[in-house]
């Protein structure tokens, strides 16, 4: 039996880095597999786009209002699966709240914290009940003029779902994929290893001496984590971060890490949103594919967990 | 829906005065006209109404679900015009991934099973290139309108008979998949070019570049094998011939002449896996007037992607990601319009944006880099100049058998250069598709 050889490869989607790591017998085909997998990648990236005025999702958002729109399988099934996180967080996960996202322009100055006014108006914009899917006809349909989807929050995790099924078929049976680092797969385990050890940065500390306040292992499972550092407004002393409780439409501040466990990443990313958007994931809430739900928060004395599912 | 169709060989429809049959004949006059013009004026096509056409929509089959055969079908399902009714492929795995892409479509293993159904009314073919012939002929034998990708096939003999079954399939559409000829932005920069905004024009730059293995994988060996037809050198065009023949294309239309010569060069320069189908190659293709092409193709390095130059004593134009620039040259005359036109810059340069649909008012303060909201794929208006024909037609295809059998010459003869390291000079004759 030949030694398994290790190969990388990356693709930029998503506005993020996608990374392979890959290990097997034959390195060409290794190659080949994950190529093919990065090509689906940058598609689904470019057709699940909302910036992207001439994106597939983005036809869906001007033309869904009072009628029942087709849709390609499986963006059908994404909608599928947001509509799932949305209900089991009791809407904490909602890829309606973009008018608020845009409210808040997040990374970009603010002087202060939008006006109440607007929040309520951006509020009425938002909300997945707004939102109809058919399976029969794999159709989708708004019922508010102004609704719209940004799957921000969840592609990630589906490209990554996508990347391992075609990876699985191409008979990858070892490797660790990521998108942007938030997002991340262990495809079975590592040479030697029980399983593939994901260290998780204090995205507190200086990036010049990191340091892991978590860890995470996977085999066949995926781990999603949420924070609000990087994409953030520093308005006064206080800095919001770019997740929005659904509730009140107010964007999250203070030093919160969600981690997430789960078979597949797209439920994973959904559930560290949600978890981080400060809602609790329902006290009943159990599903077989989800293992670690977990909220930490930073205080004086390092991180504490505040709340597990 | 495609059941209220009855097929009849050789004609489109006429068993019905629906509403296809009445554009047809309320428009037919205006249309034709626009399409006999096609080579010298690009107009924009007038779209249908696109509400209640989803009962009368073409009923479509695609043969071939590879990646390609996946874009294809993506478009005949988004198209208003169109129905995805079929998809064929051999391979179960892609039929498992076409019921989730398209969970209405239905699926057959076995192309002569949707050459047999009468409901079936075009058929796209988007097998490996060397498998055409055979499909497509049987298509055309069978009554179907046949789009076919390009190139047409890997030798000229195949080409030739792909080419000669649809000039005898009289009132049957034959469309080939070479898509900057119904490309709206390149049409667009046709009529600028035909118009001699070029001033004199001297030569082409073309380049595709894309850091790529090319190879293909799965879990099967006798799959995996079937699927590197691309490096199989015995069927293979290699990158000038699978990929290069869109943009040797475009400079023969540009051109309006047919080349004179080709040579090339090529290497397997990285991708040393075993491989003779290079990595990377070179090619001159000399016109009669002088005005030269010179095309380059790499899997080795993404730097720069893929675009088109058109170098003339008055502007260059650059094409690029269906989107088109021109840059003046100091001691051109002004054109006019220009003045009012969007400037972007590049390094040093200023580049003209030329907007396919600028004669719209609030198309000049549309920034030409930025998401046109109605940008389609390319394989889209392919498909959609594809269904208004058989809508208004059947006329003569705006990419018909022989531009298509002409653009595989090249790219044959072009491949056959890159191999060999030569020059080859085209014979009048190889054009000919009487042989």
């Amino acid at each position: 039996m030949e030694a398994a050889q290790t190969i990388r490869l990356a693709t930029h989607a998503m506005a993020t880095r996608f990374e392979f790591v890959l290990n097997g017998e034959d390195p060409v085909q290794l190659r080949a597999a994950g190529e093919e997998a990065l090509r689906e990648i940058n598609r689904i990236g470019k057709r699940f786009n909302y910036y992207d005025a001439s994106s597939e999702l983005s036809r869906v958002n001007r033309e869904a209002f009072g009628q029942d729109l087709p849709v390609a399988g499986d963006l059908f099934e994404l909608f599928q699966q947001c509509e799932w996180a949305w209900k089991v967080t009791k809407g904490a996960f909602d890829p309606t709240i973009g008018p608020l996202m845009r409210l808040w322009n997040f990374g970009n100055d603010r002087s202060q914290v939008p006006s109440q006014k607007d929040v309520t108006l951006a509020l009425a914009r938002t909300g997945w009940q707004h939102v109809v899917l058919d399976p029969k006809k794999t159709t989708v349909r708004f019922l508010k003029t102004d609704c719209e989807i940004d799957l921000g929050g969840i592609a990630k995790g589906w490209a990554l779902d996508e990347a391992r099924a075609l990876l699985q078929q191409a008979g990858v049976q070892s490797g660790l994929i990521h998108g942007g680092t938030s997002s991340v797969i262990g495809i079975g385990t590592p040479p030697n290893e029980n399983a593939w050890t994901v260290g998780i940065e204090d995205p507190y500390e200086s990036l010049q001496a990191p340091s892991w306040f978590e860890k995470s292992y996977l085999k066949n499972a995926a781990l999603s984590v949420s924070a609000i550092r990087g994409k953030s407004t520093t308005i006064g002393d206080i800095e919001y971060g770019h997740v929005i409780n659904p509730a009140n439409g107010m964007a999250i501040s203070g030093p919160f890490v969600s981690i997430v466990e789960a078979t597949r990443a797209v439920t994973a990313d959904a559930l560290s949103t949600a978890l981080l958007a400060g809602f609790h994931i329902q006290r009943d809430f159990t599903d077989s594919t989800v293992t670690r739900a977990d909220l930490f928060h930073k205080i004086e004395s390092g991180w504490k967990l505040k709340f597990r599912s | 829906m495609g059941q209220s169709f009855t097929h009849s060989k050789g004609s489109v429809f006429r068993n019905r005065l629906s509403r296809r049959s009445f554009l047809k004949k309320s428009s037919f006059g205006t249309l034709s006209g626009v399409l006999a013009s096609a080579e010298l004026i690009p107009v924009e096509k007038a779209h249908l109404n696109t509400e209640a056409q989803r009962d009368e929509a073409i009923p479509c089959a695609v043969i071939g679900f590879g990646e390609w055969g996946r874009e294809i079908s993506k478009a005949i399902h988004e198209l208003k015009d169109t129905e995805l009714s079929v998809v064929c492929d051999h391979f179960p795995l892609m039929l498992r991934r076409v019921q989730r892409d398209f969970p209405t479509a239905k699926t057959e293993a076995d192309y002569r099973n949707v050459l047999m159904d009468d409901s079936i009314k075009a058929v796209f073919v988007a097998t490996p290139t060397h498998l055409h012939r055979e499909i497509v002929i049987a298509a055309l034998k069978a009554g179907k309108h046949v789009y076919c990708e390009a190139p047409l096939a890997h030798t000229i003999e195949d080409a030739r008979a792909i080419a000669v079954a649809a000039k005898q399939a009289k009132g049957q559409i034959f469309q080939a998949g070479l898509l900057n000829r119904t490309e709206p932005q390149y049409r667009s920069v046709f009529g600028f070019v035909r118009s001699g905004a070029l001033g004199k024009a001297n030569m082409t730059r073309s380049q595709w570049h894309f850091k790529d293995s090319w190879r293909r994988t799965s879990s099967s060996g006798a799959r995996t094998e079937e699927l590197n037809w691309r490096l199989d050198d015995s069927v293979s065009l290699g990158l000038i011939g699978e990929i290069g023949i869109q943009q040797l294309d475009t400079c023969m239309w540009m051109n309006g002449q047919l080349p004179k010569s080709v040579s090339g060069f090529g290497s397997v320069s990285f991708w040393r896996d075993g491989r003779a189908v290079p990595d990377t190659v070179q090619a001159v293709i000399e016109f009669p007037n002088g005005e030269n092409q010179l095309f380059d193709a790499t899997l080795v390095s993404g730097f720069d992607a893929a675009y088109d130059l058109y170098f003339g004593s008055d502007s260059t134009i650059i094409l690029r990601d269906n989107k088109a620039w021109m840059f003046k040259e100091v001691d051109a005359p002004q054109l006019g319009w220009e003045v009012y036109a969007r400037k972007d810059r590049f390094y040093k340069e200023t580049g003209i944006a030329l907007l396919a649909n600028a004669t719209k008012l609030d198309s000049l303060g549309t920034d030409p880099t930025a998401d046109d909201p109605n940008a389609k794929a390319p394989i889209w208006h392919a498909i959609k100049s594809f269904a208004d024909n058989l809508n208004f037609g059947t006329l003569e295809s705006i990419v018909n058998y022989q531009m298509a059998y002409e653009a595989t010459v090249v790219a044959i003869k072009a491949n056959e250069a890159i191999r060999s390291g030569s020059k080859i000079d085209f014979l009048p004759e190889w054009f000919s598709i009487d042989g």
